[in-house]
């Protein structure tokens, strides 16, 4: 194995250098991934490390790096791609910025989302940023197909785009909040704005949902006796009669992650606080009478929501949320199923939940780590991958949930936030100035 | 999340720790023969530091501090934080520690309450402070600490600005001043220039009506006001200014005829920004050259630059507070993203974010200085300021 022992006092002598450094091996993975990244990714030799700096080690970094030798949480050598799971890709994105969601609708159309209204597309072989026009933080990306795609940071910056084509894409703000058009003669509906946005799925480009992380305030109208002012944290794609193309529904849960197997079986974490804070909902079809029970338990105010409230549609959700016990107290970020008999969450320290058909509560999962977990996905259910802080990468195959190895920078190990993939051998993991890729075993039996 | 900044205090010491403590508290190795670690007799002294061990050099004492202590140093003692809850040992510093000053039990707080004073414990003793609360300083003017700091030197006319500097009869103390500024005048407490303010125009509440006889139409930008003391002149209205000062030609003027908020006259006439710099209104609605957020790498947040990758008060998006509740830990903004980090002298060893970080590095005999950084338990060796106690071996209980 060559190594590039590095000199702390001529290589790290400062930050240029050792940008140049990080820049460098970056650079030359997209060149070892450019030409190899053919549509059998299996194969493929996987992006890594220029030969050169794979293998690089430190005996002390610099202060820019964020850790010293030593610090467990403190990257001293960087792996050669050939001996690890994950590779390092080459990323245009700031190396300041975290990127914090990944979500494709195929190999070659891959879309990353971060910090300094970051969005990056790959292609298949090169990753390219395309203009948001914002400095905020985004926190999910989530589409349909290639041609119906959402990106989520706040309820007034919601942006979709109809896809990547010419080298890049427009970004359409697609307000759910901000822009309010009350029609007192028509009915009207006003929401509260200022909530972040970590939540967005969908069944269909028409079934979309989107959850805040704190309820926001509501009011709707519906004349002529139909009135209700109360809180909400979930909208549904659908315009009002108010202009916004979303439409609210009452409740009061603090959303950090939604998935369904299928529009009328969705499940949502949510974190309430307290003893309250790793709590689990499913969505089942509603087929009680009007109203909604949802209604009643979020209003401050309503009028005319007696039964059998005709006026109440504008509210309905057409799911009814049960919560069903996580066992846990800590709060659940991520949810990813293979099937509806078959889903995983994952959370704070460390924390694995897993049910299955027959399950009447979310089942202890042994974890390896007490990190804190941001990211669940899987090919199937003996595939399933999980990211989280100080570049934990962990694995379910079959058997148990073990360690992975990954490629990291020097320096501070970074903390992990999104995963996905088109398939088994070809899985993104996203996180702080990061990209990784998994392109299937390797030769070695690097887990 | 980073949960490490707990071991950048544990690598301060950890080299002292590891060096006294394991070496002599949790192994065998005989006094004088443990060589890898420096501990040896061969013709150096038995401290040499390991190497980039700077602190650890300067803090070592010159005498050999091999065998395990069990008293408390002086100024440490063993106090309960609250009555029946456990107490550390060794864990309160009775010279500086509000709640066990110079002896366990002795608190500094509750005589100070109701009397505008602040307490606190130095070198063992309780010390008082007066308060100041908003516009009001406090001071103790008559040297009795029964009555605490009786005296709002803000306000008070026998003692405003300082004890005993009395103001003339009749003349209030205004902000610890006697009386206001030349050409200003008190006016219920509050002095204002009665030469433009259209509230109390040359006397307190005298209050500006328009004219009778008004021009028609007015010049651009202006409206009636107070000028010179007398009601009815023309003014700037908004944030225009009369720059051809044409002003007492009266309706034949052009007026206040200059936006003053642009960056070539900002706030006043021919007051010009630098190139990087933006015209803004300031926290009172004045017109300031500031810097322009973008082109320094930062956004505007109501009216301030700020970094959204790294402000916790504006992380990701304006006004986005990474807030943390949990023990001894705060939110932190890493990368435009809500991250918390322990306080300093705290970690969290167990890994359970729910009681946040739980030990106090500084005096955790199972966690010194460090996670899992161990004093000898069994002997009732304590933990003080983050490393395990030793003495010198005729004081303390000599290891093998």
């Amino acid at each position: 194995m060559k190594r590039a022992w590095i000199s702390r006092t001529v290589a790290f002598s400062s930050l240029a250098l050792l940008a140049a450094m990080l820049a460098s091996f970056a650079s030359c993975a997209t060149n070892a991934g450019e030409g190899t990244l053919d549509e059998d990714a299996s194969s493929a030799v996987p992006e890594g490390a220029a030969p050169e700096l794979d293998g690089a080690v430190a005996d002390a970094l610099p202060p820019e790096a964020g850790c010293d030798a030593g610090d467990p949480g403190c990257t001293t050598e960087v792996l050669r791609c050939e001996d690890v799971a994950w590779c390092l890709v080459s990323t245009p994105a700031t190396p300041t910025y975290a990127l914090t969601a990944v979500w494709g609708s195929s190999k070659s159309d891959v879309w990353a989302v971060g910090s300094g209204g970051t969005i990056l597309h790959y292609d298949g072989s090169t990753w390219v940023t395309t203009a948001s026009g914002i400095p905020d933080t985004f926190f999910n990306v989530w589409g349909s197909g290639p041609n119906d795609v959402w990106v989520v940071s706040t309820m007034e910056l919601i942006f979709h785009s109809a896809g990547f084509a010419d080298g890049g894409a427009q970004w359409e703000r697609v307000p759910a909040a901000g822009d309010p058009n009350p029609d007192y003669v028509a009915g009207y509906t006003t929401l509260g704005g200022g909530r972040f946005v970590r939540a967005i799925w969908g069944s269909s480009a028409s079934d979309v949902r989107i959850g805040t992380t704190i309820p926001f305030s509501i009011e709707t109208y519906v004349p002529p006796d139909f009135l209700y002012m109360g809180s909400s944290s979930q909208l549904v794609k659908g315009a009002t009669d108010g202009g916004l193309p979303w439409r609210a529904l009452p409740g009061k849960h603090r959303i950090t992650s939604i998935w369904g197997s299928s529009a009328t079986d969705v499940w949502i974490a949510a974190d309430e606080g307290g003893s309250q804070r790793g709590t689990m909902l499913h969505g089942t079809p509603y087929e009680g009478p009007s109203p909604h029970p949802d209604i009643e338990q979020a209003a401050d105010l309503c009028f005319g929501c007696e039964a059998p409230c005709p006026s109440c549609g504008a509210l309905t959700d057409p799911l009814v949320w049960k919560p069903v016990d996580s066992q846990s107290k800590l709060a659940l970020e991520s949810i990813w199923g293979s099937s509806a008999d078959d889903v995983w969450a994952v959370g704070e320290g460390g924390t694995i939940r897993r049910i299955r058909k027959g399950d009447v509560r979310w089942q202890k999962v042994e974890s390896p780590t007490t990190a804190p977990l941001h990211a669940v996905w899987g090919s199937g259910p003996n595939d399933v991958w999980i990211a989280g802080d100080d570049g934990t990468i962990l694995h379910y195959d079959g058997n148990e949930v073990a360690p992975s190895s990954v490629q990291l920078p020097l320096g501070r190990r970074p903390h992990l936030r999104g995963v996905w993939g088109s398939g088994a051998n070809d899985v993104w993991i996203v996180g702080d100035g990061v990209l990784l890729h998994y392109t299937g075993p390797k030769p070695g039996g690097a887990k | 999340m980073s949960l490490y900044s707990p071991a950048r205090i544990a690598s301060a010491v950890a080299l002292l720790a590891l060096a006294a403590s394991s070496a002599c508290a949790k192994t065998d190795v005989p006094i004088g023969t443990d060589c890898t670690d420096g501990f040896c007799d061969e013709g150096r002294p038995s401290f040499t530091p390991p190497p980039d061990g700077g602190e650890a050099e300067a803090s070592l004492p010159p005498a050999r501090l091999l065998c395990i202590a069990t008293e408390c140093p002086a100024p440490y003692a063993t106090c309960a934080k609250a009555p029946g809850t456990p107490a550390t040992v060794c864990g309160t510093n009775l010279m500086s520690d509000a709640e066990n000053c110079g002896a366990c039990g002795v608190s500094c707080q509750g005589f100070s309450e109701g009397f505008n004073m602040a307490s606190r414990c130095v070198d063992g003793a309780c010390a008082f402070e007066c308060l100041v609360k908003g516009e009001q300083v406090f001071r103790d003017c008559n040297d009795l600490l029964d009555d605490g700091c009786e005296v709002d030197t803000n306000s008070d006319a026998a003692n405003c600005g300082a004890c005993g500097n009395a103001c003339d009869p009749g003349v209030r103390c205004i902000k610890g001043k006697c009386g206001c500024s030349t050409g200003w005048i008190d006016c219920n407490g509050t002095c204002i220039d009665p030469r433009a303010d259209d509230e109390n125009c040359g006397a307190c509440g005298k209050v500006c009506q328009d004219p009778a006889v008004m021009c028609s139409p007015m010049p651009p930008n202006t409206r009636y006001g107070c000028l010179g003391s007398d009601c009815g002149q023309l003014k700037c209205d908004g944030h225009y200014g009369d720059c051809n000062h044409d002003l007492s030609e009266g309706c034949a003027s052009d007026g206040c005829e200059v936006d003053i908020l642009t960056t070539d006259d900002c706030g006043a006439c021919g007051k010009k920004c630098l190139p990087d710099e933006a015209c803004k209104l300031d926290d009172r609605g004045e017109p300031r050259c500031a810097p322009i957020c973008e082109k320094v790498g930062l956004v505007e947040c109501a009216g301030k630059c700020v970094d959204l990758q790294t402000d916790a008060a504006n992380c990701g998006h304006c006004f986005n507070n990474c807030v943390y509740q949990r023990p001894n830990a705060v939110g932190t903004c890493n990368k435009g993203i809500c991250g918390m980090e322990c306080v300093r002298g705290f970690a969290d060893c167990n890994g359970d974010p729910a009681d946040g970080c739980e030990v106090d590095l500084r005096s955790h005999p199972g966690n010194c200085g460090a996670c899992g950084h161990e004093c000898d338990l069994r002997a009732g060796q304590p933990c003080v300021e983050g490393q395990c106690l030793m003495v010198e071996c005729d004081a303390g209980v000599e290891t093998k």
